[in-house]
């Protein structure tokens, strides 16, 4: 299978900013900087599920940053074979805009179609309908603005706007680290089902070991902008070759 | 006694049946816990709606000509003829309020929508860019912010020279930093929101995310800045023709009827009392309006 994305030798740093205006800024660049990512290579084949595991405040975010284009200063070299890349976000409180009908919401990308690939109302309308159902949700939500709207119900709505995009590739941010164990299962077997249906692949963040071994082909561990190991989700978990990775896995299976 | 009136309350609402013409003491208790929320919203809409009816009357037929003199009615009492009595030229003092409300209302409107049409623009392309623009406009608008903008409006018409127009824009103008600073705060709160992000990635536009996807965000605490925002230009209208240089005789305004009433205070009182009054009126109607806006 082709590649779909390739990441070699990554290297984040952010900068500690100064808010002083009598430091230059050519001055200000070299100190304090904080090295997020280092040398962080792998790479993704199409249709793929990666997990990519690790504590909170060591890269995993930063990493899917640099991977959409968000990061903007970074050493390395990123190879995304994918126009529109998407992603869920792990609050599902702040990723639906709150002044909008969910209808509207699910509308928007569709919305921004060009030329030959735009689509009438009814269109929109019905491609929005067929996705609803395909998450999982009563079409009537379509007049339901966010706020009135469930932690599980919100996270669905945004899966559905990310593959309304008819992207080939998902960041999932910790998709379901917000919602509580019932709903996390129903979550992670709508993105399981929706990877069988439409082959897309997904890098899929979490903390959660189990979580990844359910969904997981292959997983990163992940510690201080560093990747420890790789590799398939079941050698890993068998034989951690990392003291981190033991202790991770010693820690889930308490 | 009183259980059993509330006994009867809730027999009342159980079965859906009031008790006519007597209204028990907890009935109207509940009445008025339940409306004391929009109560402000209630009142500040009688009072400025009955206000628009009068400058909208105003607008088309006064009693008399504003301009028109009547030596035999000078500083005449209010009566029945002239139901806010006459100033010191025997001109209606009713058909001059109307008339100045009229203009205080029209330029108190064109000065908040200048201020905050213009405040909206640069305050959202601050504040959700952010970077050098943003430093170099909020630094211009902290300058502009420093004077008070009576005191900016003076600058401008004194450059400009008087007339309505000129305190239209002067006004205008002085309002803009308000309203920028306002919606550049709130720009900056919604624009690290993960749904920006998650339309970014969808290819929207920044154009469109500013003023379809986050302005409605930012509208109820704009509206309630342009609540106030009307009430200060009111006052501002009124300072500025109180002090000679906004609306010109012959033609009619609030500020300008008070200061030349200043004269008549004892011999004709009513000549300060209306449009005093009126002023009052406007400015305490926007208010309430704007205290209760949230619980309409």
């Amino acid at each position: 299978m082709e590649q779909i994305l390739e990441v070699k030798k990554l290297n984040v740093y952010y900068a500690n900013r100064y808010k002083n205006p009598f430091v230059w800024r050519k001055k200000r660049r070299g100190e304090n900087l904080q090295h997020v990512l280092k040398d962080v290579s792998f790479e993704m084949r199409r249709g793929e599920i990666l997990g990519l595991v690790g504590e909170s405040g060591c890269g995993k975010t930063t990493l899917a940053k640099a991977i959409l284009g968000m990061q903007k200063h970074y050493d390395g070299e990123i190879r995304l074979d994918c126009a529109n890349p998407q992603m869920v976000f792990q609050d599902p409180y702040s990723s639906l805009n709150p002044a909008k009908k969910i209808g509207w919401i699910l509308e928007e990308p569709l919305r921004m179609k060009k030329d030959q690939d735009r689509l009438s109302k009814q269109e929109r309308s019905k491609k929005v309908d067929e996705m609803l159902v395909r998450v999982g949700l009563d079409t009537k939500l379509k007049q339901h603005y966010p706020t009135e709207l469930s932690g599980g119900q919100r996270q669905r709505i945004a899966i559905a706007a990310a593959l309304l995009c008819d992207t080939p590739f998902l960041i999932a941010d910790e998709p379901v680290s917000a919602l509580d164990v019932t709903i996390q299962a129903q979550i992670i077997r709508l993105l399981l089902k929706l990877h069988k249906e439409m082959g897309i692949a997904i890098l899929f963040i979490s903390h959660d070991l189990r979580v990844v071994y359910q969904m997981c082909d292959r997983v990163m561990i992940m510690k201080n902008g560093v990747i420890l190991e790789q590799g398939k989700v079941e050698d890993i978990y068998a034989h951690p070759t990392s003291e981190y990775t033991q202790l991770l896995l010693e820690a889930a299976n308490k | 006694m009183e259980t059993v009136i509330f006994d009867m309350c809730i027999l009342n609402a159980q079965i859906g049946v009031g008790m006519k013409g007597k209204k028990t003491v907890l009935q109207n208790k509940v009445f008025l816990q339940k409306r004391a929320y929009s109560l402000n919203w209630m009142a500040g809409a009688c009072i400025t709606g009955c206000l628009l009816i009068l400058i909208l009357v105003g607008m088309i037929h006064t009693p008399y000509d504003i301009t028109k003199m009547d030596s035999a009615a000078k500083l005449a009492a209010p009566s029945l003829k002239h139901l806010m009595g006459c100033d010191n030229f025997g001109r209606d003092i009713f058909s001059r309020v109307l008339k100045g409300m009229g203009n205080t209302f029209v330029i108190a409107l064109a000065t908040v929508m200048i201020g905050a049409a213009s405040g909206v623009v640069i305050g959202a392309f601050t504040g959700y860019f952010g970077g050098l623009l943003d430093e170099v406009l909020m630094r211009i608008n902290d300058v502009v912010f420093a004077f008070p903008s009576i005191l900016l409006a003076l600058v401008f018409v004194s450059i400009f020279g008087t007339g309505k127009y000129n305190v239209v824009a002067a006004l205008g103008v002085a309002f803009i930093p308000s309203f920028a600073r306002i919606v550049r705060g709130e720009f900056i709160k919604y624009r690290e929101m993960d749904y920006v992000k998650s339309a970014r990635l969808q290819g929207v536009s920044h154009l469109r995310i500013i003023f379809v996807h986050i302005l409605p965000n930012a509208l109820p605490v704009l509206l309630s800045s342009v609540m106030i925002g009307f009430n200060n230009a009111v006052l501002a209208e009124a300072g500025m023709s109180y002090l000679g240089i906004g609306v010109q005789p012959p033609d009619a305004s609030l500020g300008s009827m008070l200061s030349e009433s200043q004269t008549y205070l004892f011999s004709a009182p009513w000549y300060a009392i209306f449009p005093g009054l009126m002023i009052i009126l406007m400015v305490l109607g926007f208010s309430l309006l704007a205290a209760g806006k949230d619980t309409m």
